[in-house]
């Protein structure tokens, strides 16, 4: 990682720990799911990673939505469209292929990805050297990078959660600001 | 918000993190629908920062590696280099340009092979 040398970095970008939020302001988004649920598949490692190589398994028979990858990268905004296709009933199998990682699992839809035009333009924004080109495959390849690191930063907050919840901390089921700070570090080094 | 001409960096900035923040949100949308968890708002945006400043990171990261290969280029190499230090991540990711390359034919020939 080459934090050293980001000349672009701008300064300090903490994270500002907010305070909870209430249940009541949040209502819309809790109706999904009752808090809690999904603790059953608890597959807790004590390699000091937790959530690691869980997340790992579930992203392993991942396929790739292969509409993202016939696009070209001149290709509209409107790829972010395709998260509209996931149905609840889609939703509790995929909970279930995830407690049950062997075999390939083919998922329909992955998650949302970030819009290759958006990643493109942010990693041309990186660049020093203006002259500095990206292929698309690798391009392709960086959005799956980053989508790990993202799926990878859900699941470990999800861990810390179920971890404060069972010392009595909040069950609401609610990923806050605190978990991602607590896996942050590790998470970093990791990717 | 209208974009003004004058305010152009920083209002280019701030929009390209509207947009990952949105995008992001909707990974994370996703992701709670399947673990059962829901995410507070702050949760997202403290995501976007990092995300923000991780692709920041991994670009210089690109730009140096394609540079010490003496190219002017980002390919595939490149990208699966920052996965070096973990072999989970190298495997997932050496496994999904293997998937691209088998859906697209001859797309990106072989030079991966190593």
């Amino acid at each position: 990682m080459s934090s050293a040398k980001n000349t672009t970095r701008k300064g300090p970008a903490p994270f500002k720990p907010p305070s909870r939020v209430s249940d009541a302001s949040r209502s819309a988004r809790t109706s999904t799911k009752a808090p809690g649920q999904g603790q059953g598949r608890q597959s807790r490692d004590s390699n000091g990673l937790p959530g690691f190589s869980s997340a790992r398994s579930s992203l392993a028979p991942m396929a790739r939505n292969t509409s993202l990858l016939d696009l070209d990268i001149e290709l509209d905004d409107d790829d972010d469209e395709n998260e509209e296709t996931n149905t609840p009933q889609q939703n509790t199998a995929e909970t279930t292929a995830r407690e049950t990682p062997t075999g390939p699992v083919h998922l329909e839809g992955g998650p949302p990805p970030i819009p290759l035009k958006l990643l493109a333009r942010l990693i041309y924004e990186g660049f020093e050297d203006k002259n500095m080109k990206i292929g698309k495959e690798a391009l392709t390849t960086t959005s799956k990078y980053i989508e790990t690191f993202v799926r990878e930063a859900m699941a470990r907050a999800a861990q810390e959660r179920k971890d404060s919840a069972e010392d009595g901390f909040g069950g609401d089921g609610f990923l806050q600001v605190e978990d991602l700070e607590k896996l942050a570090p590790q998470l970093l080094l990791d990717f | 918000m209208a974009p003004r001409a004058g305010t152009d960096d920083v209002s280019d900035k701030e929009r390209l993190k509207s947009a990952l923040w949105y995008a992001i949100g909707k990974m994370v949308d996703h992701e709670a629908l399947i673990s059962g968890h829901n995410a507070t708002p702050q949760f997202i945006g403290a995501l976007t920062e990092m995300v923000w400043t991780h692709i920041e990171n991994t670009s210089l990261d690109l730009e140096n590696f394609a540079k010490h290969a003496g190219r002017s280029m980002v390919n595939t190499d490149d990208v699966l280099l920052l996965a070096r230090r973990n072999e989970g991540l190298d495997a997932l990711l050496r496994s999904f340009v293997d998937h691209i390359r088998a859906e697209h034919g001859s797309g990106g020939g072989s030079k991966r092979k190593s």
